[in-house]
């Protein structure tokens, strides 16, 4: 036995270190956050959490062990109380949203990362190993979409048409019914954010440090707007203006229909997340830990430094902001209008 | 300081060769551990010359003898080590210094591999983070194509054949075998089957490539085909330093071989 040890030690210090060298239970992700008028659901690490909105009180999670399934987009709100989310493990499921019991329905090739759009009965679900998959609440393959390359962005259903950003570069229109191309444009980038529609254009961030507007029927460019460096984040429109921020930092009010240059706020941290705009002003995180609120002159109300990165999209819920965490502790942080703490997810123990 | 110093440098050379080779990532991962391979070649070398040092100081009589004289008194043992050390010109840190200063150059390769692998949001975003600004070009790299013959590098690896239900990890039995080559060219011969370093020796020999081939069936295929190739380059650095004994290499461990 005492010729063992020594090998066995080197062994299982060589498995630690080379497990620990490659992220093994390190976050890859930030939590992804849906609600509805009295419930938030939030895919984090290894499960779906269901909370009260009112108070953060645990209503259920899923799967009931902790698996390593490692859950990240938001889930989609699915008719007949049904949740739709992906995991890290390839497989798409369904949730009841009353009882926490799910299922999987559906494996592909990669890893679930965009969030899965439900239109009508069927749900579009772009996946990592480059298809979007058009397929029924069973889990039945009703068409699917090869593109050139990962897809990690949201897709988007508008008047039977499925618009998908892919990091290929290209902005996909397809036909919902049948997964046949409309139309594609060269976005100039990798895209990774989400899409937005307005007046009849596409808006969407690019690796290739532009905003771009597409037009929607046609996909022709309406205009690029170069930033000082990547635009992960969608964009957000009202009133007439876009809204988003690059990975260096700095946040951009745009005019939507030219893209002239309002006004910019810096940070000290790589804002990745959506901005959300609600009547008090422009709330968006930032790599750093903070979220901030700006008014729609670009000027800061306030900047709250929260534990952990921040890099999702603040959510309304009712009178609060829903703020997800890489925090070690937390995995989400509900903040009245104020920035004060109403309550916390914590990590499970 | 790591990052910095290792890991930004490895990352920027790595997706240079990727944009080199027309965007192949498995070209780039082998042609990358192959040249870090030949910088390190030097400290290759002076481990193997350690080696061979040691070598001729356990098949020395004088040693033989003096371990036998001195069994129970290892102050003295130590004392004749020390005295032979100096009159057959041995180094004894000559083998394990170059293997130390070799280890943190072989991790960050093995770090660079995975990091450029980026495979999920924020891997992607640190990834963002170590290209130098001005040298590639972001827009360019992303997205990274990581499909290499019939792998996904960015995924554990499986042939599937159509008339198997299952996925061969052809890589992962790759590794296995590679890494069993290596450790064998790389173990000294040694004077007796008693001797404890030698009994160590062996287990290793029988214990590594099996966490290897369990490393590589469950992590990214990238990272296979670095443990491929720098096995593979090893073998050829051992053979060039005339340290290879081909017909012993591809001899089974005894422990297949000996009938109860």
């Amino acid at each position: 036995m005492k010729k063992l040890t020594i090998p066995i030690i080197t062994i299982l210090l060589a498995a630690f270190f080379l497990s620990g060298c490659t992220g093994a239970g390190i976050a890859t992700s930030w939590p992804g956050i849906t609600v509805t008028e009295d419930t938030v659901y939030t895919a984090y690490t290894q499960g779906v959490y269901a909370v009260s909105a009112a108070n953060g009180s645990p209503l259920w999670h899923y799967p009931d062990k902790a698996g390593k399934m490692t859950f990240f987009a938001a889930p989609a709100l699915a008719p007949d109380d049904q949740l739709i989310v992906g995991d890290y493990s390839n497989s798409l499921h369904v949730i009841d949203t009353k009882t926490g019991t799910g299922r999987s329905i559906f494996t592909a090739e990669g890893k679930w990362i965009a969030q899965p759009i439900v239109d009508g009965d069927i749900i579009y679900a772009a996946n990592a190993d480059r298809i979007l998959y058009a397929i029924d609440m069973n889990g039945n393959l009703k068409w699917k979409f090869e593109t050139g390359s990962l897809l990690w962005s949201n897709p988007m259903v508008i008047d039977g048409i499925v618009y998908l950003g892919a990091m290929d570069h290209y902005l996909y229109a397809l036909d919902a019914k049948t997964g046949q191309q409309v139309w594609k444009a060269d976005a100039g980038g990798a895209i990774i954010g989400n899409l937005v529609n307005a007046n009849g254009s596409i808006f969407l961030g690019t690796m290739a440090n532009e905003a771009v507007s597409i037009n929607k029927t046609d996909g022709k460019i309406n205009w690029r707007f170069t930033a000082g460096n990547a635009v992960w984040s969608g964009p957000a429109i009202k009133d007439g203006f876009l809204y988003f921020g690059d990975l260096d930092g700095n946040f951009y009010a745009l005019t939507e229909s030219d893209r002239k240059l309002l006004w910019q706020y810096k940070t000290d941290g790589a804002i990745v997340g959506t901005p959300l705009l609600t009547d008090a002003g422009i709330f968006f995180t930032v790599e750093n830990g903070n979220l901030v609120l700006l008014d729609y002159t670009g000027k800061l109300i306030y900047s709250k430094t929260l534990n952990g990165k921040l890099y999702g999209t603040p959510v309304v819920s009712g009178e609060q902001i829903l703020v997800g965490t890489t925090d070690k502790e937390k995995i989400l942080i509900a903040l009245d209008s104020n920035g004060n703490q109403v309550w916390v997810l914590p990590q499970p123990k | 300081m790591w990052d910095t110093f290792i890991i930004t440098p490895f990352v920027n050379a790595l997706l240079y060769i990727y944009m080199m080779v027309g965007q192949n990532f498995g070209v780039a991962i082998i042609l990358f551990t192959i040249l870090i391979r030949l910088v390190t070649h030097p400290l290759t070398a002076q481990q193997v010359k350690g080696t061979k040092g040691m070598q001729a100081l356990n098949s020395d009589p004088r040693w033989i003898e003096a371990q036998k004289k001195y069994k129970g008194d290892k102050e003295k043992l130590s004392q004749e080590q020390m005295k032979l050390y100096k009159e057959l010109g041995i180094n004894p840190f000559a083998s394990c210094l170059p293997t130390i200063i070799q280890f943190p150059v072989i991790i960050g390769l093995y770090q660079s591999i995975m990091l450029t692998l980026a495979s999920s949001p924020i891997e992607l975003l640190n990834l963002t983070k170590h290209i130098y600004p001005g040298f590639l070009s972001i827009s360019q790299i992303i997205p990274l194509d990581s499909q290499f013959l019939w792998m996904n590098l960015g995924q554990p690896e499986r042939l599937n054949l159509g008339f198997l239900p299952f996925g061969i990890p052809v890589l992962a039995i790759v590794v296995l075998i590679t890494t069993y080559l290596q450790s064998k060219a790389m173990t000294p011969a040694t004077t007796g089957s008693k001797d404890q370093g030698a009994q160590m020796s062996k287990m290793m020999n029988l214990y590594m490539p099996f966490l290897m081939f369990y490393l590589a069936l469950t992590f990214s295929s990238g990272l296979s085909l670095y443990f491929v190739t720098s096995n593979v380059v090893g073998i050829l650095q051992y053979a060039a330093l005339g340290q290879v004994d081909f017909k012993k290499m591809f001899t089974l461990p005894a422990i297949f071989t000996t009938k109860k």
